[in-house]
């Protein structure tokens, strides 16, 4: 159903490295992905999985010394081109246009992403115009009008209050309004509720689902934490030491999981209603390695049960399709027979 | 892990326990106003049983610890511990010198395990200091008793040399709960020990605390945002805000059917970690109440969707609704309020 829609966005064994002086850090290692219009595309992984830095790669906004090695990134330009990223210079128009203009951003702590000496209503009006040729005038009842929509109370005052006047489910609809506020066809979303309480974190879901229908624009969500996914994105990336490991439909991510770092994930949080199943923690084990001594062969092997000392250890096993738009980066993804989160509800009758 | 709790006895009485920062008279004779971090709160934890405390920031879960820690120093109420085979005594009214004897007994596991260590000392420091000082080992018994320890949270005694640098976070979690175990304590208060963690790691820490409870008949007072894993691991769980308990039951009761409605609320905001599971968060208007600027009536009122008039007026006391369930709400016997069931049958 979603492959009728136009590419977004298509990023291509995406290589992003910093050379620091103990070493390269491989930060992003050959990601691959593509954003179809107006979906919700997840992306999961742990700390240090290079999710934040791929994302910052679309933007061209990597941080020193990180650089872009090899890869392409497609986007389709608001008059239908398709533009590559990594071609364009990082401090040209045309990189700049797309920035807040084409694709916006969100971070994941409004407190340090905002600025503490502007008001609101000075950042939200910066951005549109940037990006649009208005008045200053037009451009604060603009803001006020994207503030509303956000549902921020009282948005005639809160514009010219300061961050801090402000709470932190507050901060994160001002960031939210200020990415809209120049219709973006992508938002990207890092971690957009993980410095939020459960209760705020709803009413910002709730917010950015709304806003999705309205805009009808794409999302490309980051988060590790699994509920957040489950209930915001069509399509799911899972991601692991730089590589993507697993691409599915949300629901085969769920129920059936082809990679055992999906599964792993699955099966070691705790869910509500889980304690009356009786089941312990299935942890994974170990760590997520060092990024200077990346293990040979899948990158997972060192902490994966399946590993058969062999294969696993000596060759890299590539992304390939592993079923209808489902793909896996492992060797045996055929025949693990991974079982998803009902699973054990179903088997288990004690 | 789940106890008959009724024969046990009690380890901890917390009796109307208040920490209230600033209300000070300036000199200028500005009077500012106390924020009650801590307002009132009563609860009892039996020996053996994991009791939790949830909460949203702010609404004093954490000073709530320290101050049964005795890391900060409560305003007022007691909090009656009960020594093995002793008379309890008072830890609230205790001064820095007769508490010694009780703080082994009283451990904590923080939540940063990066800036709970001390980055100049090695482990064997960190985890021996507290020996040498309670006079419970000397010398080479230390080292001796470092590396058991290590190697009991399922690190390897040679890393007693090194520095916390040298580890993960899931690592120097296990390096805080080493140095907590040290003294062999009886209780131990952990403010949040696996929310700074990778999700993959927080499970080997949570099964790390149950083996460790097991082994040594620890009591925990387990504090955390993340009901899942509060309702993974807890006997009991009394659920906070703005300084208040406003709910106390067994943790099966309290998630099946919650009697207040900011428990409701909390748990139908967790996303439920299943695509088909539909979520209908009960969203709340509006941010926490103002610890320094409190609502009249019940602190939740402007928020809940339940109010009536009598809730903006007049201020419930927490009551015993059935015995062993505690809530402060006017309505809890009318109201009819989803727990978490209905989510997990929507999930099968």
């Amino acid at each position: 159903m979603s492959d009728d829609r136009h590419i977004l966005l298509e990023i291509d064994e995406l290589k992003t490295h910093y050379h620091t002086p103990q070493g390269v850090v491989k930060a992003v290692e050959g990601a691959s992905l593509v954003v179809r219009e107006g979906q919700a595309v997840g992306i999961v992984g742990e700390s240090g999985c290079g999710k934040s830095v791929m994302l910052r790669s679309i933007l061209r906004i990597v941080p020193k010394p990180g650089v872009i090695a090899e890869g392409k990134i497609h986007f389709r330009r608001k008059n239908g081109e398709m533009a590559d990223l990594t071609a364009m210079d990082v401090n040209g128009r045309p990189i700049r246009d797309i920035r807040g203009g084409e694709i916006a951003m969100i971070f994941q702590e409004p407190m340090s992403s905002l600025s503490p000496v502007h008001t609101i209503g000075d950042q939200i009006m910066e951005a549109i115009r940037l990006h649009k040729h208005v008045s200053a005038a037009k451009a604060r009842e603009m803001a006020i009008d994207i503030l509303a929509k956000v549902s921020m109370p009282r948005p005639e005052q809160i514009i010219d209050q300061y961050s801090h006047e402000i709470s932190g489910g507050m901060r994160q609809r001002a960031m939210i309004a200020m990415a809209l506020s120049c219709e973006p066809r992508l938002l990207i979303a890092d971690e957009p509720t993980t410095a939020l309480d459960v209760t705020t974190q709803a009413q910002i879901l709730a917010l950015m689902r709304k806003l999705q229908a309205e805009f009808g624009m794409a999302i490309l969500f980051v988060t590790h934490d699994l509920g957040v996914v489950a209930q915001m994105t069509e399509y799911v990336v899972v991601m692991y030491m730089g590589q993507v490991v697993e691409a599915a439909a949300v629901d085969d991510i769920f129920f059936a999981p082809k990679h055992p770092y999906t599964h792993a994930l699955l099966h070691s949080i705790p869910r509500l209603g889980q304690r009356s199943t009786g089941q312990r923690l299935e942890p994974i084990r170990g760590t997520v390695p060092d990024p200077f001594a990346r293990p040979s062969g899948c990158p997972f092997h060192t902490r994966c049960r399946f590993n058969d000392g062999r294969r696993c250890v000596t060759e890299l096993p590539a992304l390939r399709q592993v079923g209808p738009n489902h793909q896996a980066r492992c060797h045996y993804a055929e025949t693990l027979g991974l079982g998803g989160v009902d699973a054990p509800a179903n088997k288990v009758p004690a | 892990m789940t106890q008959p709790i009724a024969s046990a006895d009690p380890i901890l009485a917390i009796r109307d326990l208040k920490k209230h920062y600033g209300g000070k008279k300036h000199w200028s004779g500005a009077v500012s106003k106390a924020i009650r971090a801590v307002d009132g709160v009563t609860f009892t934890i039996y020996e053996g049983e994991t009791f939790g405390i949830v909460g949203e920031s702010g609404c004093g879960k954490t000073t709530l610890g320290r101050c049964i820690a005795r890391a900060h120093d409560p305003s007022g109420g007691e909090i009656l511990y009960t020594p093995e085979g002793e008379k309890p005594v008072d830890l609230a009214k205790l001064s820095q010198r007769q508490l010694k004897p009780y703080r082994q007994d009283v451990q904590m596991i923080f939540q940063d395990p990066i800036s709970s260590l001390n980055p100049r000392m090695t482990l064997l420091d960190i985890i021996g200091e507290p020996m040498v000082v309670n006079g419970l080992a000397r010398g080479k018994e230390v080292a001796r008793r470092v590396g058991e320890l290590l190697e009991r949270v399922g690190l390897r005694a040679e890393y007693m040399v090194r520095y916390p640098h040298a580890f993960s976070g899931g690592q120097r979690q296990r390096i805080g709960i080493a140095r907590a175990l040290a003294l062999n304590p009886r209780v131990i208060v952990c403010d949040e020990p696996v929310s700074a963690l990778d999700v993959s790691v927080q499970a080997q820490i949570l099964n790390l605390l149950q083996d460790l409870q097991a082994e040594k008949k620890l009591t925990y007072l387990f504090i955390a945002h993340d009901l899942g894993v509060v309702e993974y691991l807890c006997d009991r769980v009394a659920v906070m805000y703005v300084g208040q308990v406003v709910e106390l039951a067994e943790t099966s009761d309290l998630f099946a059917r919650p009697l207040h409605p900011y428990t409701e609320a909390l748990m139908s905001a967790v996303p439920p970690a299943n695509p088909r599971a539909p979520s209908k968060p009960r969203l709340l208007e509006g941010d926490l109440a103002n610890a320094a600027n409190l609502p009249p009536g019940c602190h939740f009122h402007p928020r809940c969707g339940y109010c009536v008039e009598r809730c903006r007026t007049e201020e419930p006391e927490l009551r015993e609704y059935s015995p062993g369930r505690f809530v402060r709400c006017h309505r809890a016997e009318e109201l009819k309020l989803d727990g978490v069931a209905e989510l997990v049958e929507a999930s099968a």
